[in-house]
């Protein structure tokens, strides 16, 4: 008789037949009988293990350290699942506010002046002005075709950038011209600095300073000191100019005609006139360098004092 | 959705309330201490080292725990808590015997410390050796058997195998055992043949 059978008759699991058989075999001859009281006292004897004490309040407290932390609010999935909607409803929110819109200017015949929302200032003389509405990482952006000036109230850690064409115009100091003329895109500093470039090559402007980029030849002219902003600051700057230049310099902003002898056409000057009528300036240059002002005719002739 | 409680076999009532679907600490609390003293002498036989065997029990409740918003249990909490118990053990000894530990903990089962052996009857310390030697399988089936009266169909129920394999086991687990009480028994069986 296998053994199994014998203890599982011990332990009360056999079925009617199986109790008979197996008590039938016990009967059946003493060295059986020895068998089955053998692994009976086995199954009695083994009992005697005393059952160990455990401090289950100690356990619990070992267990609480362990694996609870605070109260159950944090493990409370309804809490978990109202944090997260907040959380999304926040970033949703973040991300709305972050999201900038894109607004166009345009000017076409009249002067448009716009203040961006970091307080710089745009006057567009000609074209179209694209610029976004918010900051939106560390740079703020705008997108010229035309001409425009540029009065930017600098940030820090914010760059103003400007692009045009192939080229772009970072403000490093504030005020300044950027002009679209067919393949030249010129750029003229009134105040500060900017660094006027394309991805390869650059140039750095300062106060006064005029550079030009030829799309054709991809090359930058820097040109000598302009008065670009006459219309603005209603200053005329002479550095060291010939009174010929002076003179078509008058011209062109005056809307004048004034004519230059030849014995008089190359003597320089230097000097600032702001806000100044064109007849206090004709004045000023006359007494300076000796000429005589000729009204006679439609022109105004400025010649050599007899 | 979380059933703990529900019972098919009807092995034992828990105290464990579902409340709103979430294992509140008081209802866990109250499971841990139902159960920790049980289950530890249960991990105890197996382990035969009280520390591991509560070590054993943290782990098998910090186990439940952690899932305690997702576990399904679809027989009783009692029967899934000593399944857990006894694969915990059972790892526990995989370890130990990969850590090459084994030999450690069956000495540590073998000489029980002094204190431990002054304390245990000679009985006490044969079965105890006797439980080592039993290969960890059988040494499961026939604790279950022995120390948590367990019926063969409710063992088979709780460590998922057959009733015939908990017949097999529990034959040679007894016929392991009596060679350690061997001594213990002889003295029976002399009086019972001279009766």
């Amino acid at each position: 008789m296998e053994e199994s059978k014998i203890v599982k008759y011990i332990l009360n699991e056999c079925s009617k037949e199986e109790s008979i058989q197996v008590q039938e075999w016990i009967e059946a001859s003493s060295s059986n009988r020895e068998l089955f009281q053998k692994l009976e006292r086995t199954w009695i004897k083994s009992a005697a293990i005393p059952k160990i004490e455990v401090d289950t309040d100690q356990a619990w407290n070992t267990f609480k350290k362990r694996n609870i932390r605070s109260r159950s609010i944090f493990f409370n999935p309804y809490w978990v699942a109202a944090a997260a909607v907040l959380v999304i409803a926040m970033l949703f929110f973040i991300r709305n506010q972050n999201e900038t819109n894109l607004l166009v200017l345009e000017a076409d015949n009249t002067v448009q002046n716009v203040k961006l929302f970091d307080s710089s200032q745009v006057k567009l003389m000609k074209g179209q002005l694209s610029y976004p509405d918010k900051l939106k990482g560390k740079e703020l952006r705008v997108r010229l075709e035309g001409t425009a000036f540029f009065e930017v109230q600098t940030q820090k850690n914010t760059k103003f950038i400007v692009e045009t064409k192939e080229c772009s115009i970072e403000v490093l100091g504030t005020q300044f011209k950027v002009e679209n003329l067919d393949s030249i895109i010129s750029v003229s500093v009134l105040e500060g600095k900017v660094a006027f470039s394309t991805g390869n090559d650059g140039i750095l402007l300062g106060i006064g300073e005029k550079a030009s980029y030829n799309l054709n030849s991809k090359l930058f002219y820097e040109e000598k000191v302009s008065n670009e902003f006459f219309d603005l600051d209603k200053t005329i700057r002479l550095d060291n100019l010939s009174l010929l230049q002076v003179a078509q310099l008058l011209n062109e902003q005056y809307n004048s005609n004034i004519q230059v002898e030849n014995d008089v056409k190359d003597l320089t000057i230097t000097s600032t006139f702001k806000n100044e009528s064109l007849e206090t300036i004709l004045t000023i240059l006359s007494s300076t360098l000796n000429l005589e002002i000729d009204k006679s005719t439609s022109q105004i002739i400025l010649k050599k004092k007899q | 959705m979380p059933c703990l409680g529900s019972k098919k076999e009807g092995l034992m009532n828990s105290n464990l309330s579902v409340n709103n679907n979430f294992i509140e600490v008081k209802d866990f609390e109250a499971l841990f201490k139902e159960w920790f003293q049980t289950l530890t002498n249960y991990a105890y036989k197996l382990l035969l080292d009280q520390s591991s065997a509560e070590d054993a029990v943290q782990q098998v409740f910090a186990k439940v725990w952690e899932k305690r918003n997702q576990l399904e249990i679809d027989s009783s909490v009692k029967s899934y808590l000593f399944r857990a118990t006894y694969n915990t053990c059972m790892n526990e000894l995989k370890r130990n015997k990969k850590l090459n530990h084994y030999e450690e903990l069956a000495e540590k089962a073998s000489h029980f410390s002094a204190d431990e052996t002054a304390r245990s009857s000679d009985l006490e310390r044969s079965i105890k050796q006797g439980l080592n030697n039993l290969p960890e399988r059988c040494r499961a089936i026939f604790v279950l058997s022995r120390y948590e009266n367990l019926k063969y169909k409710e063992i088979a129920h709780l460590l998922d195998i057959s009733i015939k394999t908990v017949e097999n086991q529990m034959g040679k687990a007894l016929k392991l055992m009596r060679v350690h009480l061997k001594e213990f028994i002889t003295i029976v069986l002399t009086f019972t043949l001279f009766k």
